[in-house]
């Protein structure tokens, strides 16, 4: 079974998929490489105009007063024409590039079932990235070819000869001069062909004919010509306008990553950083490089990095030229431990957190550690792990005994009134009243053997308006630290 | 009809009425009442609240008076998420998060804290959390910011919240010191009295010592 992809009108959709803003009404794509230009293709609307391909573009002009002409583009046919070989390869390794905006995939091993479910999400995928493709599937490459010819989007022979006879003989490519010896005999369609004998074929029409009957019969063994992609991790483009705002810089960046994770899909590689190269209208050049935080191959989670890491950049002058390279690695397949912890999006949850460092600053998010020491409220921050592993050894417990403390940071100095040498009442600007009922105290100091001792003398009160506090007294005065609560 | 011949409750049933055509337009959101809430394991709580907090909600919990449970329910709350093997995000509005009176070390491998300074550093916080979805429990610790400054919160904000925590999996839990959330689901006032005594309790007991009390929209005090 094969199946070929054709991009209809590829020279025109080349170029739409890589402008922002697409034009309406009628387009034609004006070919000026030789001594005269001509039309190489024409929208829809403007072949209501009887635009016509090979047309010159003053005739054109002459039939449809609104045409929009544009320059061919061949940078946007060879991107295309990557993008359309990258797609084809994630349904069989064995493709050919049969011709321009046309490939033919050897389908043999794949079920009906899976093979259907992935052409219709080819389609879908490709109408994300902008292209409007037919595919055509069939026993033959020939007849995948002509399928895909009369497809809306997806056609699938499944009787030859009720599709043959839909078929005119033009659709073969053969030249019109045997089209009307075919039509002279009162042959039209390919079905027609077929029940010709063969003999009588190739006796009035020598090979060529030979060669077409066995293609509609069925009986032609082509082989395809194989065709691999070498994988490319970059994308450039020079402009001939200028960028001087993100969201512009943004759309052409998209098409980069759409077509990069590609190439990484292809190749079972992930992207774990970006290099980003802005050629300026100054001539210099802007490099940024960026990090992923756990290599990824999905465009919109590489996408989602690159806008954040863009968000607050700026140029010196307008963007010219654009490159944008991926450091890749090898895609590893792993299953996550069974007793293990794991965050569902690790890579979202980076982003979030840089956003959240942004605004809170340094240090002040991130997993809590308390530090070996027995000096109070001594901890330091980690990166969060998204990814935990049950550690069997035994965990560090405290004793489950009382009531949490809340912290006031920094501890606020009070006046504290003793009696039989204990605080009887307190006069702060976080606590006030008089005491109730007091523990302690308990005399803690450590760290004696370096540059910074610390030691207190701690009491746990109750007020009589109550609330239980954590107030303790040093050579600098009394503190409230915390509520117990 | 003119407006002003509408009575007070024909508006409010008007209102409710608008309220649940309007939610019902958001078929893409996931049905709260389908998923089990989150369960506490404090008998306080967990009778008040048909088994634990809703998830995909915005619970309150009021603390008006001091030591009244709140860190306890707080801390207990960590402990949860760790033994139900999922993260937890503890917006901490004025740094007053202990690390030291965590029970096991574990539980703080499962904890993302977040030290913030004034009250709008929480609120733009919570919301970047709610919409993480890598969270199974957030946590809005308000108890000590400024109260006039929490007054002056929009209500338009904490709805922005309870949908972005509506879209999630996640439950969310805002402690704060009197009622302010207009769109909390779930509202409870912790009424329990704790004395220097408890101090030397072990943490079950204390925990089924908790109290509170269940209150509704009409305690939601309007300051101008």
């Amino acid at each position: 079974m094969y199946a070929v992809i054709q991009i209809p009108v590829f020279p025109l959709q080349a170029l739409l998929r890589q402008m922002r803003k697409r034009p309406k009404g009628p387009i034609a794509v004006l070919d000026e490489s030789g001594e005269q230009s001509y039309i190489l293709t024409a929208n829809k609307v403007a072949r209501q105009f009887e635009v016509t391909e090979g047309m010159h573009p003053a005739r054109a002009l002459a039939r449809c007063a609104h045409l929009q002409l544009i320059p061919r583009s061949e940078a946007a046919e060879k991107s295309t024409t990557r993008i359309l070989h990258l797609l084809a390869q994630t349904l069989s390794p064995r493709i050919e590039a049969t011709d321009s905006g046309l490939v033919t995939i050897d389908l043999r091993g794949a079920t009906e079932q899976s093979r259907q479910e992935k052409l219709e999400s080819l389609v879908e995928r490709f109408r994300t990235i902008g292209l409007f493709v037919r595919i055509g599937i069939a026993g033959t490459p020939d007849h995948a070819l002509w399928a895909a010819y009369l497809a809306k989007w997806i056609k699938r022979v499944r009787w030859v000869d009720t599709f043959l006879n839909q078929l005119p003989v033009a659709v073969t490519g053969i030249s019109q001069e045997v089209v009307e010896i075919f039509a002279g005999w009162g042959i039209h369609t390919l079905g027609a062909i077929k029940k010709l004998p063969r003999e009588e074929v190739g006796a009035r029409l020598g090979k060529s004919g030979l060669d077409l009957w066995d293609a509609v019969s069925g009986q032609r063994s082509r082989l395809l010509k194989p065709y691999k992609t070498e994988p490319q991790f970059f994308r450039k483009l020079e402009l001939d306008y200028r960028v001087e705002n993100l969201e512009a810089l943004l759309f052409i960046l998209k098409r980069f990553i759409d077509e990069l994770t590609l190439e990484l899909r292809v190749s079972h590689q992930a992207a774990f950083g970006f290099k980003i190269y802005l050629k300026l209208e100054n001539k210099r050049i802007q490099e940024t490089h960026i990090e992923v935080p756990i290599p990824s191959s999905r465009a919109s989670t590489l996408f989602r990095i690159l806008e954040t890491a863009l968000e607050n950049m700026q140029t010196q002058d307008a963007i010219v030229g654009v490159h944008l390279r991926l450091d890749t690695a090898e895609a590893r397949a792993r299953q996550s431990d069974l007793f293990a912890v794991a965050m569902e999006d690790a890579v979202g949850f980076g982003e979030t957190a840089d956003r959240i460092a942004a605004l809170v600053g340094p240090d002040r998010s991130g997993s809590p550690r308390a530090n070996n020491t027995w000096r109070p409220d001594a901890f330091h921050i980690e990166k969060l792990d998204t990814e935990i592993q049950t550690d069997f050894e035994p965990e560090s417990h405290k004793p489950s005994i009382g009531l949490p403390l809340e912290r006031i940071r920094p501890p606020r100095p009070i006046r504290v009134f003793m009696q039989d040498e204990q605080p009887a009442a307190i006069e702060g600007e976080v606590i006030q009243g008089i005491v109730k009922q007091v523990n302690g105290p308990w005399r803690l100091s450590s760290d004696w053997w370096d540059n910074k001792p610390w030691s207190r003398e701690e009491w746990d009160i109750e007020l009589e308006a109550g609330g239980l506090y954590r107030i303790f007294r040093t050579s600098k005065g009394w503190f409230v630290e915390g509520m117990y609560g | 009809m003119n407006d002003s011949t509408i009575h007070f409750s024909d508006r409010k049933a008007l209102l409710q009425s608008l309220c649940r055509e309007i939610g019902a337009c958001f078929a893409s959101e996931i049905d709260s009442d389908l998923v089990s809430p989150f369960k506490t394991e404090i008998p306080a709580i967990d009778s008040l609240s048909s088994g634990g907090f809703p998830k995909n909600t915005l619970s309150e919990i009021i603390e008006s008076s001091p030591s009244s449970g709140g860190n306890l329910l707080l801390y207990h709350l960590l402990e949860r998420v760790k033994q139900q093997r999922g993260y937890v995000a503890l917006v901490d509005g004025n740094d007053s998060f202990a690390p030291d009176s965590v029970e096991s070390s574990e539980t703080l491998r499962h904890l993302y804290w977040v030290r913030c300074r004034t009250t709008k550093e929480a609120i733009r916080v919570s919301d970047l959390l709610a919409g993480d979805g890598n969270f199974s429990l957030l946590l809005i610790d308000l108890r000590r910011n400024d109260l006039n400054t929490l007054r002056r919160i929009p209500g338009n904000q904490w709805y922005r919240l309870q949908r972005a925590v509506q879209k999630s999996t996640c439950t969310c839990v805002a402690f704060t010191p009197q009622v302010l959330i207009p769109a909390a689901k779930l509202r409870l006032r912790l009424v329990s009295s704790f004395a220097l005594s408890a101090l030397d309790e072990d943490h079950t007991h204390l925990r089924d010592r908790l109290s509170a009390e269940p209150l509704s929209d009409s305690a939601i005090e309007r300051i101008g």
